[in-house]
């Protein structure tokens, strides 16, 4: 036969460089394929339609607070307080929900072995933070050229990326446990996703959480995402009012449950491989 | 070399198939897993895979190990096939073109590949299940007793796959058949029920003692109940049932 065989490159460098090379081949690819189709749809359907939901929040929160003749809680603009309460929210919400898919036994049957569940969740969460970022960016950069909105460019952009990183790592602890526990109770799947919506408003994406009364302050900051939100909020507002602010807070939050949720992955999967 | 370092596995909610096993075994030879049936012969090879994880020990794979061949359960159906072929060659380190290429030219596609996978007959995508194992560049292919889909016209076709691939790689193919064993393999691991694995270097020794082993076993009234799914009357290994 006078085929050609597609030859690979030779794996004589060792054995660290050949598991990189595996590692970044797996994590390009998924990331590709999984940008093209999402649920088999396009890209802009797939994820983008997700973007659909934050902007009617904010479409509906904002309507009724104009209807109502509301100042905005702080500084000039309605929107733009929306905007950077809700935003967080959801990239942690949408986090948080969405890396069940990843860790879903069905789905980790249909892929090659060499495809470790982790990846997966790496690549999932890249995605989610890209297309909630795309959105972001698109209707701040609507209030500022459109809405003339000057405070909507972020003031100190390094900070705005620092906090939705640590939100999106708190998504990402949230999400393995959830989708740990999905699997080990089902019915979690329907009870998260309305926790995590009705919490929504616990969050701060229409009120200053430093401006609250003194006595409920302290039980509002028990909920690690205003934190997250009021550190976005400085990113947009140098002088945001920050005396319940504690980044830390939010950061020990995701790491504990980061833990939390890898021991609970660990010690159910034999479990769970025998349940199912 | 492939490092298995006290390794077990237990089905789930069932019996224990491999028992504390520690032996290494050779990536660049043409081994061939011999043994009984349910001695756990599809096991190690889902294990070597990857495809399975061990319930103890672990394995060093010091080796581009491959899927099991004609393994189907990664590809999308929903989504085309040049695709999907892409992702696997992007995945496994090949060219995604040079990938296509070889596959296409050797199944004779043309218009199939942008069209969803489940738009092709079944046999087709048996086919290029295989073809996608040989197109891959890997150290070692894992065979758990098919070389490839079991239609006559091509056993020629695959025969060629497995003499061009492993003349440079090594193979590890499990089967229960020593003719099987003889003429695609040159070294031999028997697997025993209840007892430790004995490697043998000349796949003439390996068949020996796995036919004194099948004997021994059916003089203790052992005697297996014969199977025909995984031979096609003349020992090639070479059948799939279609739907499978």
């Amino acid at each position: 036969m006078s085929q050609t065989y597609p030859s690979g490159p030779i794996y004589s460098a060792g054995r660290r460089r050949f598991a990189l090379r595996n590692q970044a081949n797996v994590l390009s690819a998924l990331f590709f394929r999984e940008a093209e189709m999402r649920h088999g749809q396009s890209f802009a359907l797939g994820y983008l339609a997700s973007a659909i939901e934050p902007l009617v929040i904010i479409g509906t929160i904002g309507l009724l607070f104009s209807a109502l003749a509301h100042t905005p809680p702080y500084g000039d603009s309605l929107w733009l307080f929306l905007g950077t309460g809700v935003f967080p929210i959801y990239l942690f919400i949408h986090t948080s929900l969405r890396l069940r898919q990843p860790l879903n036994a069905g789905a980790q049957r249909l892929r090659f072995p060499i495809e470790r569940p982790f990846d997966h969740i790496a690549v999932h969460s890249l995605l989610h933070l890209l297309s909630s970022a795309f959105v972001a960016i698109l209707f701040f950069g609507a209030l500022y050229y459109i809405g003339g909105v000057n405070s909507a460019i972020p003031e100190n952009p390094l900070i705005a990326i620092e906090a939705l990183a640590a939100v999106l790592l708190f998504g990402i602890a949230t999400g393995i446990c959830n989708a740990v526990i999905a699997r080990l109770f089902p019915f979690w799947d329907v009870i998260w996703p309305a926790i995590a919506r009705g919490a929504l408003h616990f969050s701060g994406p229409y009120f200053v959480a430093a401006y609250l009364p003194p006595d409920s302050r302290w039980y509002f900051g028990l909920n690690p995402m205003i934190h997250g939100v009021d550190w976005f909020r400085h990113a947009f507002y140098p002088f945001y009012p920050n005396q319940l602010d504690n980044h830390l807070y939010l950061l020990e939050a995701a790491a504990l449950l980061l833990v939390f949720g890898l021991l609970l992955e660990a010690g159910t999967r034999r479990y769970l491989e025998e349940k199912d | 070399m492939i490092r298995l370092d006290n390794v077990s596995y237990t089905y789930p909610r069932g019996k224990r198939v491999i028992n504390n096993l520690s032996i290494e075994l050779p990536s660049h030879r043409r081994l061939a897993v011999l043994g009984p049936a349910e001695c756990g012969k599809t096991t190690l090879i889902g294990l070597l895979a990857g495809v399975i994880d061990p319930v103890e020990g672990r394995i060093e794979r010091f080796a581009h190990l491959s899927f099991p061949a004609g393994y189907s359960r990664a590809f999308r159906f929903g989504n085309p096939l040049r695709q999907n072929l892409a992702f696997a060659a992007r995945v496994y380190d090949a060219d995604p073109d040079e990938v296509i290429d070889f596959i296409a030219g050797l199944l004779a596609l043309t218009g199939e590949l942008d069209r969803p996978m489940r738009d092709l007959p079944i046999p087709t995508r048996l086919a290029l299940s295989f073809a996608l194992t040989y197109a891959l560049p890997f150290d070692t292919y894992l065979f758990d007793n098919i070389i490839g889909p079991g239609d006559p016209a091509t056993r020629d076709l695959w025969r060629q796959l497995y003499d061009a691939r492993t003349a440079t790689a090594g193979a590890i193919l499990a089967t229960r058949q020593a003719r099987v064993a003889e003429s695609y393999c040159d070294c031999g691991l028997v697997l025993r029920r209840d007892a430790a694995p004995i490697f043998c270097d000349d796949i003439r020794d390996a068949i020996v003692l796995f036919e004194e082993e099948n004997a021994a076993a059916a003089g203790a009234g052992q005697s297996e109940t014969p199977r025909t799914d995984n031979r096609n009357g003349d020992g090639e290994p070479a059948v799939i049932r279609a739907g499978e």
